[in-house]
């Protein structure tokens, strides 16, 4: 993969906050790598969107996003639920989830390594760590970590 | 025991004595007279007439008369000399009679020296009565036997008078007394009846009978009390049974079907409903007793338990009602726990996404205006994201704070001499020159607890010593019997010993945020630890000269 192909990378944020999505996008568009960012504000948006359903319905597959960035607390279908659906679903499950939430329970924890999440991170409140943390892990899943490619073997 | 048994025993004696001296007395009269005679007359009369009488008989007889020649001989001729006896007819007519006198007197004697020993009450009266009788039966014989040689024949009839009369007053003595004889209690009995009675109204406990022939039960006088019933009214089992309290008596019917069927017994606590409608608490024990194989009767006891009852009843209640009242609290504790979970929970989701937004956007002006931006605006925007960082550490140790009442603990030995260095090594590094620590023991204690509690103290000693010119800190410890007490001490700007009371409160603070910053809550989460391992925390200072802080835990 060359450093060209990330423009066509796509990293979708589950995130209801409007500010921490503003601040996260801001955050990964800044050195102008990743401009697909696809900004889902519930857990039920962004299980249509992942799974293809309601408005969702006529979404091309190849366009797959290459990591999931999810907050834990979500109206309608919380950030666990879908981590779970995520992670249960053949054709979703390789893809990384990060959880990115204010969250420092053990409970939430326990409950997301449980379901198998690939990376736990609790916000940073001053913005250049916030900042510098958003930007390291997305681009560690998405650069620095190999992943399994699509075709069978 | 054995002392009244000598007793008895000499009381025998002096008996016999007394009988033996009797008899030989008796005897020896009747020797007198006889040998008196033989020296008269010779034996069989010899030299004196057959059969003739040696006087007349007085024409009248009055009562004075009659007593004043009562030994009087002369009207009556000896009886060897009347009739035709051979020796050996007369000496068995006489040994007969001699015989039956002494057995008579000693049964008398008997019996009238033993009735003034034996308690027998009324009873005494009785035995007298018979005692004389057989006296009196002898003496007729001891007479009879007499009269061989000396005819008191009026002596006879006199003593067979007082005899008849004797007899016929027992006699009818005894036709009155007979048929009562069995029901008959001596003093003994009755003393031990007393006994058993006083026993059996201090104790409040009675006994009864059920004759399964009959159906009939017989009760002593403290069941009927117990009932509040008039004593002796006759009970049937069944209206026994109807004395219970409706509760108990499907309990008390049953046991008595078992107990007759299998003989099985019982001891019961049952409530029954007196005569006079009052409930009251008893215990009730059966038994069977058996002919053989065969169950005849069912025998008990019944006691009135009803104020020791009602007392524990009492008891058990407050004991169930004290047992609600914990329920009832902890629940409420339980609850108000949870909403403070909840409530924690959410103001570490919620309250810093604001938080964030507010240091992010103030970020994101200055970065995306600097030039555009006068010194001042620039200054305020620092100002904002400055302040919201602190107080995104204000509810980061507010929510270490209220974790703490939730955290499990495992407590174990604590090397702290390794678990101080290595803290150091880990967060102070770039103070370690500065630090001190003396060889230090192990102490009882949760680790990450206690990794807490070192880390405030000596961040805190770092951050105020850290104006000092030369700042050094000391962390030494010393025993003192189960305890370890461990100081940590600084030479940096101390504080008023007069606020040392507020030093361990949440937010309080002793210096301002602009001399040194905090957040008030360090020092109050090492005392929840502390007192969590029942311990004690306390500091001794010197403004300008420097604070000690003491830890003290088990050892």
């Amino acid at each position: 993969m060359t450093m060209a192909d990330l423009s066509a990378l796509q990293i979708i944020l589950i995130e209801d906050n409007e500010d921490d999505a503003e601040l996260t996008m801001r955050a990964l568009k800044e050195p102008n790598l990743i401009n697909d960012i696809v900004w889902l504000k519930d857990g039920e948006e962004g299980l249509h969107y992942l799974l293809r359903e309601g408005k969702y319905a006529d979404r091309e597959i190849s366009s797959n996003p290459c990591l999931i960035l999810l907050d834990l607390k979500l109206p309608k279908i919380d950030g666990v639920e879908v981590l779970r659906r995520i992670k249960s679903n053949k054709s979703l499950l390789k893809i990384p989830v990060v959880v990115m939430t204010s969250s420092r329970e053990n409970r939430d924890l326990n409950q997301c390594y449980e379901l198998g999440v690939n990376s736990y991170v609790v916000k940073p409140i001053i913005f250049s760590d916030f900042a510098r943390v958003t930007k390291e892990i997305s681009l560690y899943w998405v650069l620095v970590n190999q992943l399994p490619s699509k075709e069978p073997f | 025991m054995v002392i009244s048994n000598i007793r008895t025993c000499t009381g025998m004696k002096n008996q016999f004595h007394f009988l033996f001296v009797g008899l030989i007395i008796i005897l020896g009269l009747f020797s007198w007279f006889v040998l008196n005679d033989f020296q008269n007359q010779g034996f069989i009369g010899e030299g004196i007439e057959m059969c003739t009488i040696p006087a007349s008989t007085p024409e009248s007889l009055t009562v004075v008369s009659y007593f004043s020649t009562l030994f009087t001989t002369s009207n009556w001729p000896a009886r060897w000399t009347c009739g035709e006896w051979s020796e050996t007819e007369g000496w068995m007519y006489i040994g007969s009679d001699i015989s039956i006198f002494i057995s008579y007197f000693v049964i008398s004697l008997m019996l009238l020296g033993n009735v003034f020993k034996l308690k027998l009450g009324k009873a005494m009266w009785i035995v007298l009565l018979f005692g004389a009788f057989i006296l009196l039966c002898g003496l007729t014989h001891l007479i009879d036997a007499v009269i061989f040689w000396e005819p008191v024949y009026r002596l006879s009839g006199f003593t067979k008078l007082l005899t008849g009369v004797v007899s016929i007053g027992t006699t009818v003595v005894l036709v009155y007394i007979l048929p009562m004889a069995p029901k008959y209690k001596s003093p003994e009995i009755i003393e031990k009846e007393v006994h058993l009675e006083r026993i059996s109204k201090m104790a409040r406990i009675g006994n009864w009978e059920l004759d399964l022939s009959t159906n009939r039960v017989t009760w002593s006088s403290m069941v009927y009390e117990i009932h509040e019933m008039a004593q002796g009214m006759q009970i049937e089992l069944d209206r026994a049974l109807d004395y219970y309290h409706p509760d108990s008596r499907g309990i008390i019917s049953e046991a008595v079907e078992k107990c007759i069927k299998e003989g099985q017994p019982w001891d019961l606590e049952l409530r029954i409903i007196t005569v006079l409608g009052n409930k009251r608490w008893v215990r009730a024990i059966g038994a069977p007793i058996q002919n053989g194989d065969k169950i005849i009767k069912l025998a008990g006891l019944f006691q009135d338990i009803d104020e020791r009852k009602r007392a524990q009843i009492k008891v058990q209640n407050s004991e169930k009602e004290l047992i609600k009242k914990v329920e009832e609290r902890t629940k409420l504790l339980k609850r108000a726990n949870e909403e403070l979970e909840a409530f924690s929970y959410s103001v570490s989701h919620d309250l810093r996404a604001p938080l964030r937004a507010i240091n992010g956007y103030s970020e994101a002006l200055m970065e995306d205006n600097k030039g555009e931006f006068n010194e001042s605006a620039l200054k305020y925007l620092n100002r904002i994201s400055s302040n919201s960082q602190k107080m995104g550490a204000l509810i980061d140790d507010l929510l270490e704070f209220s974790r703490m009442n939730r955290k499990q603990t495992s407590f174990v030995e604590v090397d702290m001499n390794q678990q101080i260095n290595q803290l150091i090594q880990n967060y102070f590094i770039g103070s370690k020159e500065i630090i001190e620590v003396d060889e230090l023991p192990k102490a009882y204690g949760d680790r990450e607890l206690l990794d807490q509690v070192f880390m405030n103290l000596i961040s805190n000693a770092i951050k105020y010593s850290s104006k000092e010119e030369e700042p050094k800190i000391r962390i030494s410890a010393v025993e003192e019997g189960n305890h370890v007490i461990l100081a940590i001490n600084d030479n940096g700007v101390g504080f008023n010993m007069n606020y040392a009371d507020k030093l361990f409160q949440v937010f309080q603070r002793l210096h301002s945020d602009s001399e040194f910053e905090g957040t008030g809550i360090g020092l109050a989460l090492c005392e929840r630890i502390i007192s969590m391992h029942g311990g004690e925390i306390w500091a001794e200072s010197e403004e300008g000269v420097g604070s000690t802080f003491y830890v003290k835990l088990k050892k």
